[in-house]
């Protein structure tokens, strides 16, 4: 679970990058690509990430790395929003600003990421079903992130944010294991 | 004169050989006798000595006799005095009798009570715990039984799957 105050300040530099794009200075695919890229690099440069995150690191040191590694790849506003952050020191929460500004599009495309759990692999006619019947229900466009876990042993469980609804075997056996004792 | 002496000579004669003679003899030796050993002091001695120990004798008489009657007085209230001391005992008796059979009684009464529910705690912890375990192992073996069927049959996993769709009609979100 992500840190609720590091949450808070994303959400924040998020809502700067929305709205970026609701002034038409970049569209929202545009800024997700970028943000999607500059995560994938520091992903395979954890030193990249270290030394822009670690305090002890010149700020003028940062913005030149930033330059030097981003300029031919990323959109001139992205890196003047990446030295701001280096600027405020918070480079330490660029993955949760990419969660909480892929959230907000999202909820601006009206798109709701559902991840299903099941025991098996879902078929195709069961995968379509359960979305439509999600995007029914939510009024919605519904992207399911599948998953498989044999310990349900049957069933499905969906998570949809903080909602969980178990549907599993493994659920309704516990169920019922507490209503024998009781 | 001459026929004197003969004839002194045989009342002489006829005196000491006469148990007269014998006789005074024999007083002369005893008045000696009683003279020389003062027989009347030691006979009066003697008998002053048997009358004061017939004069105590007398005494302890008279003081036998008035301890008899002091304890014939005692043993007439004994019998009395035996009877009260009965009676009261008696009383003493059923009094701590009673109390020791109602103090054990309660006793008695509060162990069986502090049992029954000391056994009645111990049973319902026991149900339970049977009830844990047979529940846990009913569990296991439903479990077991599931998953065996599931293997066996893989449509029914679909079939679940497609169950689970259908319980989101029922749900509110």
């Amino acid at each position: 679970m992500a840190n609720t105050k590091n949450t808070l300040i994303a959400d924040r530099y998020s809502d700067a990058l929305v709205d970026l794009a609701k002034e038409g200075k970049l569209t929202f695919d545009k800024i997700g690509t970028d943000l999607t890229l500059i995560k994938n690099i520091l992903e395979q440069s954890p030193d990249l990430n270290e030394i822009l995150s670690n305090p002890l690191t010149s700020v003028e040191n940062k913005k030149e790395i930033i330059e030097k590694v981003f300029t031919n790849e990323i959109d001139a506003l992205i890196i003047n929003f990446l030295k701001v952050l280096v600027d405020k020191n918070r480079f330490f929460v660029f993955s949760d600003i990419l969660d909480s500004f892929n959230v907000a599009l999202d909820d601006i495309n009206n798109i709701s990421r559902i991840r299903v759990t099941s025991a098996v692999e879902m078929t195709d006619e069961s995968r379509n079903k359960l979305k439509n019947k999600l995007e029914e229900k939510l009024k919605k466009n519904v992207i399911l992130d599948l998953n498989i876990n044999s310990n349900i042993i049957a069933g499905l469980v969906i998570e949809m944010g903080d909602n969980v609804i178990d549907m599993s075997l493994k659920h309704k056996l516990e169920d019922l294991s507490k209503n024998i004792i009781r | 004169m001459g026929n004197l002496l003969p004839t002194i000579y045989h009342i002489w004669n006829v005196f000491v050989t006469s148990n007269l003679f014998n006789f005074v003899v024999f007083i002369a030796i005893f008045a000696w006798i009683f003279k020389k050993f003062d027989l009347k002091g030691m006979l009066t001695g003697l008998q002053k000595k048997v009358s004061d120990l017939i004069e105590a004798a007398k005494r302890e008489k008279a003081e036998a006799t008035q301890e008899l009657k002091k304890a014939e007085t005692a043993v007439a209230n004994l019998e009395t005095e035996l009877t009260v001391i009965v009676k009261e005992a008696q009383k003493s008796a059923e009094f701590i009798s009673d109390k020791i059979l109602k103090e054990a009684a309660a006793q008695i009464e509060s162990i069986e009570s502090n049992a029954v529910k000391v056994i009645d705690a111990e049973e319902k912890l026991l149900v339970s715990t049977l009830s844990k375990s047979a529940s846990k192992a009913s569990i296991a073996v439903a479990k077991s039984h599931i998953e065996k069927v599931l293997a066996e049959t893989p449509t029914l996993q679909e079939k679940y799957i497609n169950e689970s769709i259908d319980e989101l009609d029922r749900l509110n979100f």
